[in-house]
């Protein structure tokens, strides 16, 4: 070849798990990501730069000198100066090498002591000169930490693999305490400011918080899984671990709060110097910054009172429902009197009623300012803090449910024992009815949710359908005017949305309102939350007559034209808890839901998925209450016939947690296309879309995926595989279509052919051809075949054949019958000694290249002859990488490949060999999945990161 | 998940349960020795990290198997393993020169034809880190190793094959004559695991072995740069007849239709675990009843 392509690879973005984290000064974070070091302001969450420190190591410690601008930077054996004084731009000054893994790095004096993992301490210069080196007892350390400020008084801890922690001196190579309890190896070890107090986290999944000089310690449980580091703070400890979370301790280890960052591995704390927040760093790249001072310390003793009834009420009475409000409860009991309860703990009789001696329930607005009590003649009563209280006989028996939907009237819906839905509005002093909401007969309510707005209603039965009604065309009546309210019927069911599981609560969500002057668009999402413990997002779009003008959603004309379609689409699913969701709500732009699980109560924050507060309610999961009141948060139930009230006095802490960063996935990514989106996904059982940048666009939860790849007449839809094979829609994401069957076996690659037909290679040596018909959302199998071993790889080479790579190492051509009716083996060629992990396929004059790349290191290209399926292997490169090969491709003519160890290398294909034009590292660590597109790469494994390919020619 | 659907996924899992080894582990080191024929002639062999104890299993059947020769079979651990009959047990640190002496006094004086090692770090999910501590338990046998075997012997140790592997490579190279990876059929496509078969022993001339200090991996150089095409690159060598079971392959239960599919129990159940008192809180509802 007379031209030469000469390549360079540059690292463009990258989201991989934060290892390091220091706090130059109260709002200014340093956090690593890969080998690259990024300066946050987190007053204005900006990042302010970021710079690469190590090609081809990542960071592990971040050390500040306190009062310069000097920063020690280390990670493998490698570490780093850097100077940092503005913090818009970073300054290598001096980069060097230590001859073993460096576990901890500390200033001392104008010298930097580095723990290395054979247990010794090398005290360095700036210019990487020894200037002393101890050695203690010889192990391998996980974990190490300093403290000192002169070298004679410098002591380190090391966290052995020998589940110890030993404290020496390294001046004089002595031991001064031997720490022995953990039962596994020791991860991370911290020292409270004092240098008095020790913390260790283990294998073992424990903290130990060892006060020297003594050697005994306190073992703190509670993380689900290993423990990874703890702070010591001087109110707080702060703990983070493989289970995704951060605990809150007290100093003398009360658990007081946990946090909840990500799936899977917290691994770097750092607090600020005020410790007014930490920072955090994720699995899944993330970083987040939680206030101390919002620390919810009484979440485990919350005030519990019993509101217990007068003497006068003492003999055979008792209470029947309750309504909580900040200063005062009100309370039916069973002879029939609405009491009122002070905050003084006086009580006061508001009026005895026949109608619900014996009988009564009750509902409140979730601040407290309208209390609606349902009695066993069909009455209903109204109570508000501004207007007299009003009655009004709505249903001809007993009101068994009362829900109060908010908004700046209230919609009362009341449904008495014979399954009548009534829906009444309360605005200022006036009550109105609005509509029966009319269920098919064998389905019992459940909940309901009003949007005012864009007029929809919702119910939801106790077999977890969802029925969706219309409210257009309502007219309100006068309470006593029944028989003339409007019967509606649902526009639209969905069944067992929840199993059958109860749909115990709805909430709609407008996420993104039209313009005032083109109207009101009618779309909007659905919440439902149910006894399943999940929570379904739907979106609710309409076809047709999507508008609603702005006059009339402001006045009571209403349009009668219902002639569209309505489009109601499962977007996402969130397992929530373990146990029931029972309602979820906005309040203060955050989505709350409160659930149950085990006798307890747990309000849990949905945007920053963490507990709230959590009270045990024993069998109070059938009447209960929580008050979201401006003073705080009150939680009521019956027990034993008594109220119980819980009080969390300051209510929801605002700005409790930040995310600084946005992350990915803490699990492996297995696959990543490129069409209009970057569809991502992996082992975490999530599919996202990205822009190329990587801001999320969605996500949707699934099974396990392995692959991913977009239709090619359609590239609004893709396809997934892995634990089952999807079909999805991308805008906006949405599962479209599932093929039946095959629930043992995975599939482990897909292949997209022209016309929606799709390949797919299973884990039981099962390639299955399926035709998706986007209309009728379904897949039909049109053709199989089967092979010998597992598959691995699978590639289409329109209109006739696909090739195959198996765990055997053998490379097989399958042809497609016309009619795609048919696969037939047609050719099988051993390119490699175990599993063909990828492959690519580039056209040539008379039929193709093929290249492969193995788990044994190797790279093969071979010719193919279409007409007569002659062949010739062109090159093999048998020491291509280090490791197994995960992805190859044609680019330019030249090969490129990308294996477990971390290269990417572009290959020439010269006269039987290939000649290395170009090789490059990638931070992403356990690589298996890369994309080209045109000159970008984006590789996938433990994060992402995404690499320009650049190209020049000389000649 | 039921007993069966591990069996279903891992047909190596199940096929130890019924061949009665101890860990699935068995059959790599016996696929190994399919390939290399490494258990030819060896009368004297070590294994270190051994419990559970499968590949002193695997020895103490096939060694001698042929040549009805005595064999002696040592098996160092820092753990206790349950006994194995026909292999000497030391509970010991493969650090320490005493274990060395030991092994030593075992075999009469004389030193091992083969030294074998399966153990594996606690691995934290850090890639970079378990590569470096896995490398290092590796340098720690090989010292013991350059202490108890003949010239001319054979070491097998599992590494991972992640970014820094070829600097294990170059360090094997300097003490072995052949050094191969080998992945045998019974270890998974996706693993990271392989095995390090390093054949005829032979030290620099002026290697001294010293259990002093320990045994450090080597910087990258111009005969192993970080990349390039000089890498330190080993041959790679699958190992196990491809006949045989797929271990990434999903199978139906009744793979052997001679005898009808029968759930079984572990042979060994693992050895207590680090996070044992946390299993037992789990099991008494510790972690349903704190926030």
């Amino acid at each position: 070849m007379s031209e030469q392509h000469r390549y360079s690879i540059q690292s463009k973005t990258s989201v991989l798990p934060v290892t390091a984290l220091e706090f130059l000064t109260d709002s200014i974070l340093l956090a690593s990501n890969g080998g690259a070091l990024r300066v946050y302001n987190t007053t204005t969450q900006k990042c302010l730069v970021q710079k690469t420190i190590f090609r081809y190591n990542r960071i592990h410690g971040i050390q500040a000198q306190r009062g310069t601008h000097k920063v020690l930077v280390f990670g493998s054996k490698q570490w780093a100066v850097l100077n940092i004084s503005d913090f818009e731009s970073i300054e290598i000054e001096h980069t060097h090498s230590a001859n073993d893994w460096i576990k901890a790095g500390h200033w001392v004096q104008d010298y930097v002591a580095l723990a290395l993992a054979h247990n010794q301490v090398a005290i360095m210069d700036m210019v990487g000169e020894v200037k002393m080196v101890a050695q203690s007892e010889p192990c391998i350390l996980y974990s190490a930490m300093f403290y000192g400020a002169t070298l004679d008084s410098l002591v380190v801890a090391a966290g052995t693999v020998f589940n110890q922690v030993i404290v020496w001196r390294p001046i004089d190579s002595t031991i001064l305490y031997r720490l022995k309890g953990h039962t596994g190896v020791v991860f991370g070890i911290r020292f409270s400011s004092d240098g008095q107090t020790v913390s260790s986290v283990s294998d073992d999944r424990t903290v130990r918080l060892w006060r020297l000089p003594g050697t005994e310690s306190e073992t703190l449980f509670g993380h689900r899984a290993r423990v990874w580091v703890c702070l010591i703070l001087n109110a707080v400890l702060v703990s983070a671990s493989e289970d995704g979370t951060l605990r809150v301790w007290d100093r003398d280890g009360a658990a007081l709060d946990v946090w909840t960052q990500c799936k899977k591995n917290v691994w770097a704390l750092a607090a600020n110097p005020s410790q007014t927040w930490v920072a955090s760093g994720g699995g899944d790249g993330s970083v987040w910054l939680w206030n101390t001072n919002k620390v919810k310390g009484r979440i485990e003793r919350p005030e519990l009172g019993m509101v217990t009834l007068p003497a006068e009420h003492h003999v055979g009475d008792f209470t029947r429902a309750f309504a909580l409000k900040w200063d005062e409860e009100l309370v039916t009991t069973d002879s029939g009197h609405l009491l009122r309860h002070s905050r003084d703990s006086k009580w006061s009789d508001m009026c005895v009623l026949d109608a619900i001696k014996g009988y009564s329930a009750i509902a409140t607005s979730l601040a407290g300012d309208l209390v609606a009590v349902g009695m066993r003649d069909g009455q209903a009563m109204i109570l508000t803090p501004n207007a007299p209280q009003m009655i009004a006989r709505i249903h001809k028996t007993t009101v068994r449910h009362l829900t109060i939907s908010e908004g700046p009237q209230f919609d009362l819906v009341t449904v008495d024992a014979n399954n009548q839905i009534v829906w009444s509005r309360i605005t200022g002093a006036e009550w109105q009815l609005m509509a029966v909401l009319e269920l098919p007969s064998k389905a019992k309510f459940a909940s309901v949710a009003i949007d005012h707005k864009l007029r929809w209603a919702a119910v939801g039965s106790v077999r977890g359908s969802l029925y969706l009604f219309d409210t257009l065309g309502v007219s309100p009546q006068p309470t006593d005017r029944l028989a003339s309210v409007s019967i509606l019927q649902p526009t639209l069911a969905w069944f067992k949305l929840h199993s059958k599981h109860s749909l115990s609560t709805i909430l709609f969500t407008q996420e993104t309102l039209v313009s005032a002057s083109a109207g009101y668009s009618r779309d909007c999402a659905i919440l439902t939350g149910g006894r399943d413990g999940l929570m379904h997002t739907l979106s609710l779009r309409l076809r047709g007559t999507a508008y609603l003008s702005v006059a009339d959603s402001v006045s009571s004309k209403l349009q009668s034209d219902l002639s569209y379609r309505v489009v109601l689409e499962k977007t996402s699913t969130d397992k929530v808890t373990e146990g029931w969701v029972e309602r979820l709500f906005r309040h203060n732009g955050a989505l709350l839901a409160v659930t149950f699980f085990r006798k307890r109560l747990v309000l849990l924050d949905l945007s920053t998925r963490s507990a709230v507060l959590s009270v045990a309610c024993a069998g109070g999961a059938k009447q209960w209450q929580v008050l979201m009141a401006r003073e705080g948060i009150r939680i009521g139930f019956i027990r034993k016939a008594q109220l119980a009230v819980f009080e969390f006095a300051g209510g929801l802490a605002n700005n409790s947690s930040v995310r600084l960063a946005a992350g990915i996935s803490s699990l492996d990514i297995r696959s990543i296309a490129v069409g209009p989106v970057v569809a991502v996904g992996g082992d975490d059982g999530y599919l996202r879309t990205y822009c190329r940048e990587l801001e999320l666009i969605a996500e949707s939860r699934c099974n396990v995926i392995r692959c991913i790849e977009f239709l090619h007449t359609n590239d609004e839809y893709l396809v997934s595989g892995g634990c089952g094979l999807q079909c999805w829609r991308i805008d906006p994401l949405v599962e479209w279509a599932q093929a039946p069957g095959a629930s043992d076996s995975r599939v482990m690659a897909v292949s997209v052919l022209h016309n929606d037909y799709v390949a797919a290679a299973y884990s039981n040596s099962m390639i299955r051809l399926w035709h998706i018909d986007i209309e009728r959302r379904e897949f039909a199998q049109v053709a199989e075949a089967i092979g010998t071993h597992c598959f691995l790889s699978l590639k289409t080479i329109e209109p006739s054949f696909l090739v195959s790579g198996a765990t055997n190492g053998q490379i097989c051509f399958w042809r497609v019958g016309v009619s795609r009716q048919h696969l037939q083996s047609a050719l099988t060629l051993d390119a490699h000694q175990s599993g063909v992990n990828c492959l690519d396929v580039m056209k040539t004059d008379h039929g193709w290249f093929v290249a492969s790349g193995g788990d044994d290191n190797s790279v093969t290209v071979w010719e193919i002859i279409s007409e007569t399926l002659e062949h010739r292997l062109v090159v093999r490169h048998l020491n291509a990488h280090a490791s197994s090969v995960q992805r190859v491709f044609f680019v330019h003519g030249n090969l490129c490949s990308m294996a477990t160890d971390q290269r990417i290398a572009i290959w020439a294909i010269n006269n039987s060999e290939l000649e290395l034009l170009h090789m490059s590292f990638t931070q992403v660590a356990d690589p298996s999945t890369m994309v080209i597109s045109s000159n970008m790469a984006i590789v996938g494994g433990i994060g992402v990161e995404v690499l320009y390919i650049n190209k020049s020619i000389t000649k | 998940m039921g007993k069966s659907s591990k069996d279903k996924r891992d047909v190596y899992y199940r096929l130890a349960k019924e061949q009665g080894w101890r860990a699935r582990s068995a059959f790599k080191l016996l696929q190994v020795n399919e390939e290399f024929n490494i258990f030819k002639g060896v009368t004297r062999a070590v294994d270190l990290c051994a419990a559970p104890g499968s590949w002193s299993q695997v020895l103490s059947r096939e060694l001698g198997k042929d040549s009805g020769e005595d064999t002696k079979i040592v098996a160092v651990d820092l753990q206790a393993m349950a006994p194995l009959p026909g292999v000497i047990q030391i509970q010991g640190d493969i650090t320490k020169l005493s274990t060395a002496e030991q092994i030593v006094s075992h075999f009469d004086g004389a030193k091992a034809d083969l030294v074998v090692s399966d153990g594996a770090p606690d691995v934290t999910g850090l890639h970079d880190l378990d590569e470096y501590i896995q490398a290092q338990l590796i340098l720690a046998a090989l010292n013991i190793t350059t202490h108890v075997l003949r010239p001319g012997g054979s070491f097998v140790a599992k590494i991972f094959r992640g970014k820094d592997v070829t600097l294990l490579y170059a360090q094997l190279k300097t003490f072995f004559r052949t050094v191969h990876v080998a992945k045998p059929r019974s270890s998974r496509n996706s693993s990271i695991e392989a095995f390090i078969v390093c054949l005829d022993y032979n030290p620099p001339v002026d290697y001294v072995p010293n259990m002093a200090n320990p045994l450090m991996d080597v910087p990258y150089d111009v005969n192993n740069p970080i990349v390039g095409s000089n890498r330190a690159i080993v041959p790679f060598v699958a190992c196990g007849d491809l006949r045989g079971f797929d271990a990434d392959m999903t199978y139906p239960l009744d793979i052997d239709n001679a005898e009808p599919y029968q759930p079984r129990d572990p042979n060994q159940s693992p050895i207590s675990p680090p996070y044992k008192k946390a299993l037992e809180l789990k099991r008494s509802n510790f972690y349903n009843n704190i926030i």
